[in-house]
Order: C-alpha cells, then sequence, then structure tokens
C-alpha cells in the first residue's frame, strides 16, 4: 500500500493519534480480599489524593477555607 | 374520610393544604393514611427507619383544632413529612443508618424539626439512610443498617443515596415532601434516581443542630419534594439563622420567585459535552430533549466550564479527615467493625492517619477553587448539567466502578457535585426524563443565595414538562 509518507511520518502521525485519542475504558478495580487489604487500599487512596494536591501551586497568602470569627 | 383515594398520596402540598383549608379532609385523616402507607410500602423498599404515626396522630389533633378555630399557619400546617435518620427526635432512636448507633437516643428535636412542627407539618417517620451519611466512601448499596435503598422504579436497582429513603418516600407517595442532607452529593443523586425535585441549599442557611455531623464545611440539609414550587415552600420554612449552628449564615429564606429577574435576562452556562460524551448512551436522548426546554426559555445559553482544580481530591480529603475526626471513639471502640461495608471501615481509619499539611492543603486549594468559581458567574448567572451522568446502577454493582467508556477530553460541568459543594453553592434537581425504565434529571446550581432564581427556573421548566409528576408503577 503507498501512503504518500514516510516511514518516519508514518510513525510520527500514529504516534500523534494515539496521543490524541480518549483514554480507554479501564477494567473496573478489584474489590479488596479482606480488612487488611481494603484498609492498605484506602491508605493508597489517601496517598494518591494527597499527590494530586502537592502537584497544585498555591499562593504563600492562600488561607484555608476555614470560617472563624473572633 | 372514608379510604384515601391513591391521588392523595400524590396530590401536592398546595392541594393538600386546601382540602384541609375546606374540611375536605383533616389532619388525622392525613396522619393516619400517611401512616398506613409509610407502615406498609417503607419497608418494602427499605426506606423506613422508624414509624412515628402515634407523634403525628398527636400532632394533627392540635392542628385540626387550630383549623378549626381559624388558626392558619401557612402552607404546611397539617402536612406530612419525613425525615432522614441523622436528625433527632427527641425520646427516639437515632441510628444515623448503623449498627453501632442503633440504640443512640438523644433529648432534644433538630432545629428542622422544631421549626417544621412550629407551623403544623406532621412528623410521620425517620427514613432510611447510607450509614454515616456515607462517611469517607463506600462500596455497595446494601451500606445501611436498614438494607440497600430500593428505587421505586425498579426494585433491582439502587434508590441513590445517602439520603436514600427520602427519596423513595417521596417518589413512592408515602409522605407529601422529605427531608435529607448532603455533604457531596447525598441529596441530588437521590433525587435523580428516583425521579423527584430536590433542592441543596446554600450552606449556612438551614440549620444543622441536631444533625449528624460528617464535615463541617460541606454538611447542609434540604427538601425532597415533587416540584420545585413546593422545595421552595418547605426552605421557607426550614431556613434560618440558628446560634446552635456554628456554620448557620444567620439569613432568612423568603420564597419569592415572582420577583426575581426575568428568564429572558438571565444566562445560563452549560457544556455541550456533559449531555452527550459525558452521559451515559440510554440517558442522552432525554438530556438533550431537556437542554432543549431549557434553550425554550428564553434564557441566553453561554457555552462554559468549570475552572481546572482536582476537585475530587479536595472534598475527599476533607471529607476523609473530618469524618475520621467525627467519629474517632467510634474507630478507637472497635465499634467501627459493626458497619456494613468494608470500604467506608477502612476509609475511616485511613482517615486518622491524613497528615494535616495535607488537610490544610486540601482546604487552601479549596480557596482557589472557589475564588475561581465565582468568577464563573460573571458571565453566567445559573449553571445546567446533568445531575447524574446516568439512571441508577444495579444493587449487586459495586458503586465504586468507573463507567465503560472513555473518560471525555472536554472537563465541562461534569465536576459540578464536587465543585458546587466545596463552594456552598445551592443546587436544584428536576427530573427530566427516563433511560429506560428509571428516571433522570439535570441540576440548576448558582451563586449562594440565589434559590429563588434556581426555583423560578424550575418552575417555568416544570410547568413546560410532567416529569416530576409521574409515578411510580406498582405504588398505588
Amino acid at each position: 500500500m503507498k501512503t504518500g509518507m514516510t516511514r518516519r511520518q508514518l510513525a510520527g502521525a500514529l504516534l500523534a493519534a494515539t496521543a490524541a485519542a480518549p483514554a480507554p475504558p479501564q477494567a473496573p478495580p478489584a474489590a479488596p480480599a479482606g480488612p487488611a487489604e481494603e484498609l492498605q487500599a484506602a491508605r493508597e487512596r489517601n496517598k494518591s489524593t494527597g499527590e494530586s494536591l502537592a502537584a497544585v501551586s498555591v499562593p504563600v497568602d492562600t488561607e484555608p477555607a476555614f470560617h472563624f470569627t473572633a | 374520610m372514608a379510604q384515601p383515594a391513591s391521588d392523595l398520596f400524590f396530590a401536592s402540598i398546595p392541594e393538600l393544604n386546601a382540602m384541609l383549608r375546606a374540611k375536605q379532609v383533616t389532619a388525622l385523616d392525613l396522619a393516619r393514611s400517611f401512616g398506613a402507607r409509610l407502615e406498609t410500602l417503607g419497608p418494602r423498599y427499605n426506606a423506613l427507619a422508624l414509624p412515628l404515626t402515634e407523634r403525628a396522630i398527636r400532632q394533627a389533633k392540635t392542628v385540626d383544632a387550630d383549623i378549626k378555630r381559624g388558626r392558619f399557619r401557612g402552607p404546611l400546617q397539617g402536612i406530612p413529612y419525613g425525615v432522614k435518620d441523622l436528625l433527632s427526635v427527641a425520646g427516639q432512636p437515632t441510628t444515623w443508618g448503623a449498627r453501632p448507633y442503633a440504640a443512640q437516643v438523644f433529648g432534644y428535636d433538630a432545629t428542622v424539626i422544631r421549626k417544621l412542627e412550629r407551623v403544623g407539618a406532621l412528623t410521620m417517620g425517620k427514613l432510611a439512610m447510607v450509614e454515616l451519611a456515607g462517611g469517607p466512601g463506600y462500596r455497595y448499596a446494601s451500606a445501611s443498617l436498614t438494607g440497600p435503598g430500593m428505587n421505586p422504579w425498579d426494585r433491582s436497582c439502587w434508590s441513590g443515596g445517602s439520603s436514600s429513603g427520602s427519596a423513595i418516600a417521596v417518589a413512592a407517595g408515602m409522605v407529601p415532601f422529605a427531608v435529607g442532607s448532603e455533604t457531596s452529593g447525598s441529596i441530588i443523586t437521590p433525587a435523580a434516581f428516583c425521579g423527584v425535585t430536590a433542592l441543596r441549599p446554600t450552606y449556612g442557611l438551614v440549620s444543622r443542630y441536631g444533625a449528624m455531623p460528617l464535615s463541617w464545611t460541606l454538611d447542609k440539609l434540604g427538601p425532597f419534594c415533587r416540584s420545585a414550587d413546593e422545595c421552595g415552600l418547605v426552605l421557607e420554612a426550614i431556613a434560618g439563622g440558628d446560634r446552635r449552628d456554628p456554620g448557620s449564615a444567620g439569613k432568612n429564606f423568603y420564597y419569592a420567585p415572582q420577583y426575581t429577574r426575568k428568564i429572558s435576562d438571565l444566562r445560563i452556562g452549560f457544556a455541550p459535552a456533559d449531555f452527550t460524551e459525558w452521559a451515559d448512551e440510554s440517558a442522552r436522548p432525554a438530556f438533550q430533549q431537556a437542554l432543549e426546554v431549557v434553550r425554550g426559555l428564553g434564557a441566553k445559553m453561554v457555552e462554559t466550564r468549570l475552572p481546572d482544580f482536582p476537585y475530587g481530591p479536595v472534598i475527599g480529603t476533607i471529607i476523609s479527615a473530618d469524618a475520621a475526626s467525627v467519629f474517632e471513639p467510634l474507630i478507637a471502640s472497635g465499634k467501627v467493625d459493626e458497619l456494613a461495608d468494608q470500604k467506608q471501615i477502612a476509609g475511616l481509619k485511613a482517615g486518622l492517619e491524613i497528615p494535616a499539611h495535607v488537610y490544610l492543603k486540601a482546604m487552601r486549594v479549596r480557596r482557589l477553587a472557589n475564588l475561581e468559581i465565582f468568577k464563573l458567574f460573571t458571565d453566567v448567572d445559573v449553571l445546567l448539567a446533568p445531575s447524574r451522568s446516568g439512571p441508577a446502577p444495579k444493587i449487586s454493582e459495586p458503586l465504586d466502578r468507573r463507567p465503560d467508556r472513555p473518560t471525555p477530553p472536554h472537563p465541562g460541568l461534569a465536576a459540578l457535585i464536587p465543585a458546587g459543594n466545596l463552594a456552598g453553592m445551592p443546587a436544584l434537581s428536576l427530573p427530566c426524563g427516563f433511560a429506560g425504565n428509571l428516571p433522570v434529571a439535570i441540576q440548576l446550581a448558582g451563586r449562594p443565595y440565589t434559590e429563588n432564581t434556581l426555583l423560578a427556573l424550575g418552575k417555568e421548566f416544570q410547568s413546560r414538562t410532567d416529569w416530576h409528576k409521574r409515578k411510580p408503577p406498582g405504588v398505588g
């Protein structure tokens, strides 16, 4: 088959198409087997959410969204 | 009164109130009829935590005496209602939907119950809920002392939670209205899945005194009704300052949709992707039709999207840490293991280990997110999105299962539930059609204290549709 593209151009185009494609559906997470695994899974979720928060840059003068009245 | 007609159970609050004033029925008739229905149908759907029929009958006798003497106390006088079992009723069990609290009794009434009884509403019963209002998260619909909330439209499907019983009871005509609570999604979700109208008020507008705390800066109480108009009537009765609730805004609410801005002057923000790519395929026709009805109201439609923030991690961290602190004695005692859902048990235990700096970071990111969300409201007055992306799942399905479709590239307003709760915004869920045999809904969200605008829009939407008037099959 002739495409009119070099192999390098074709590889580049395929890579770009892959990058632009939406993420494929993810398999449902398997439920942890027992209480110990469940606790470990909860700790992992907390770690992951902590990492998501750490990635957000916050100006130094940003106060927490608490409400306090003296 | 002879055998009540089934239409009585689906009559609106103004219709019932008019019948009472015209002496076509008495409050005692209503207390007995709705009490019998709640006690019969409630267990069938796992919607009832505790009947309070005798209490309602005593209240009804007082109401009838008042009406006889011409003492009219407003639109809720003589109207039966139910409350989520996280609100205390003096001397009665308040279980919070959880086995470790099955015998818990408080000596006082929650403020919303006091307010409703003061205007003559009849407290018919405590309604079922997800244990601890869902705490930091749960995996199965069975996470409740009363079993999984069953959807009146299809008992094999979930009712949604955590205000399960409040939504089921209104949908199946067991009570004309109910009170539920939302920390993140617990009003909007069951309202959407059960096909009823419900309002999540602005944070601080309704006192939470006497309600189970889950997350202090997020917890809110709100009404489940059949229509937006009725949500306005109930909100007016339950809103108001209360020095016993530290989060109280000290504001009243007067339901006056007629005095809001003209709908043609409003700008409604929406994201087309919410109604297509983000929506379950089965729900897309109903969402598209609802979008067209909203367009037809005459407001200016503006495409918009939420600012980029990790709303899920922010709200998840705050709820997990707050809930772990609230329930620290439960965790320390080991009784936490009596809860029904393993994910919830583990989430509470792990919540105690969240470092202070992570919690504070979540609260600081929340501050930034709220500032950006409120900037949205310089371009729009109301945000419109599906309440949930699709209909209720099967009861047997794990609730943390990811959808079987790719994550859409456009974020739209898909995170409106966590974002709206973080910002303390009010939201109104309106039934808008069906996906198969199950209801789906849209939500309108606005700036804090714009409930009248949302209710006026909702009322206009419901004057052009009849989804809110549909009755589930098999409930008489």
